[in-house]
């Protein structure tokens, strides 16, 4: 089920400020409150993968400690499908809540 | 830690499973190390093994960087041949166009030739947009919870598909190499006569830019297809 999710989890990883991928997996792991505990190398293809939709962009920079470190930032168009994809899971979110609201309400 | 051979084996494990793309190797190689060594610095795992088993299996992850890469280069050889249908649309166009104000019809005597050699033309070149359009049907008609191995199936027949495309093309702009000549039997080389001319070379190097971008592809395609095609997951 995350897998499928995977793209708008990596998208909203990136919408405070660029990062490199370890940053995002520690982005994703903190924000949802470390529910979202992937293998760590699943996040790799899927930011190679949105930089070829056009949705990331990516540079190398040099880390602290002297490596080379591949940073992403959202593009304009990533931004767009973020606010996109936001949408349509807050609408589907408010309809499974609505739904096991009333079916709690209609158990108790 | 910090175990440096270990990480340097693990990303180098996965790199050379990608070495059909020297540079999505060196990239992923990198990024790769760079990870587990800040990793390695935050977390403190108890081995450099544990922090390489969190990371995952190189074999599952080769072969979801290689459904990545063929995606991409398939797409864009797809697009390349819509842009080499369109562009031989309008030089064909164009070089009719020229025919009619030049005033230059087919001599009587080899008009019946030359309607058969169109007729081929036309339905060859009319092949090959329709298998431009299969080919962005099998590529847009894919789910994201394929395995690799189906995905690796069905980019290869959209390799197949465009192929075949340029074959119908080959047809195509041979008949118009065809009509040509037929049109220039018997006239006196002039400034004029350059301009049909032109436009087939223009075909013919289009053409051949496509296959080349085909060949290179294919030349990489037998690797590609044993990382995902062999047992992995997903």
């Amino acid at each position: 089920m995350l897998k499928g999710h995977l793209d708008l989890i990596v998208l909203a990883a990136l919408s405070e400020r660029p990062a490199h991928g370890y940053a995002v997996i520690e982005a994703i792991k903190c924000r949802s409150g470390q529910t979202f505990n992937l293998p760590e190398g699943t996040i790799y293809p899927a930011l190679h993968r949105l930089e070829q939709a056009g949705l990331l962009s990516s540079r190398w920079t040099n880390s602290e400690s002297g490596r080379r470190r591949r940073v992403y930032s959202l593009t304009r168009d990533g931004r767009r499908a973020l606010a996109d994809r936001r949408a349509v899971w807050e609408r589907f979110a408010g309809a499974i809540g609505g739904l096991l609201g009333s079916y709690r309400h209609a158990r108790a | 830690m910090p175990e440096p051979e270990v990480f340097a084996a693990y990303a180098a494990s996965i790199a050379e499973r990608l070495d059909f793309d020297p540079s999505l190797s060196r990239r992923v190689r990198q990024e790769v190390e760079d990870h587990l060594w800040e990793s390695a610095s935050t977390t403190k795992p108890n081995s450099a093994q544990e922090a390489t088993a969190r990371f995952g299996d190189p074999q599952v992850l080769a072969a979801e960087f290689a459904t990545v890469w063929l995606g991409q280069k398939t797409r864009n050889l797809n697009t390349a041949a819509f842009l080499l249908v369109l562009a031989l649309l309008v030089i064909m166009k164009a070089r009719l166009a020229w025919y009619g104000f030049a005033q230059w019809p087919l001599p009587e005597e080899v008009r019946s030739v030359g309607a058969a050699v169109a007729l081929v033309d036309v339905y060859a070149f009319w092949l090959a947009a329709s298998l431009v359009v299969v080919g962005w049907g099998l590529i847009f008609s894919y789910r994201a919870t394929m395995s690799p191995a189906a995905l690796c199936r069905r980019f290869r027949n959209v390799v197949n598909v465009i192929s075949l495309s340029i074959l119908a093309l080959i047809v195509s702009v041979t008949c118009d190499v065809v009509l040509t000549a037929l049109r220039l039997i018997g006239r006196d080389f002039s400034a004029q006569v350059l301009i049909p001319m032109a436009s087939i070379a223009a075909e013919t190097g289009l053409i051949g830019v496509l296959i080349l971008k085909i060949a290179t592809l294919t030349i990489r395609m037998p690797r590609v297809t044993t990382l995902l095609e062999s047992d992995t997951p997903r």
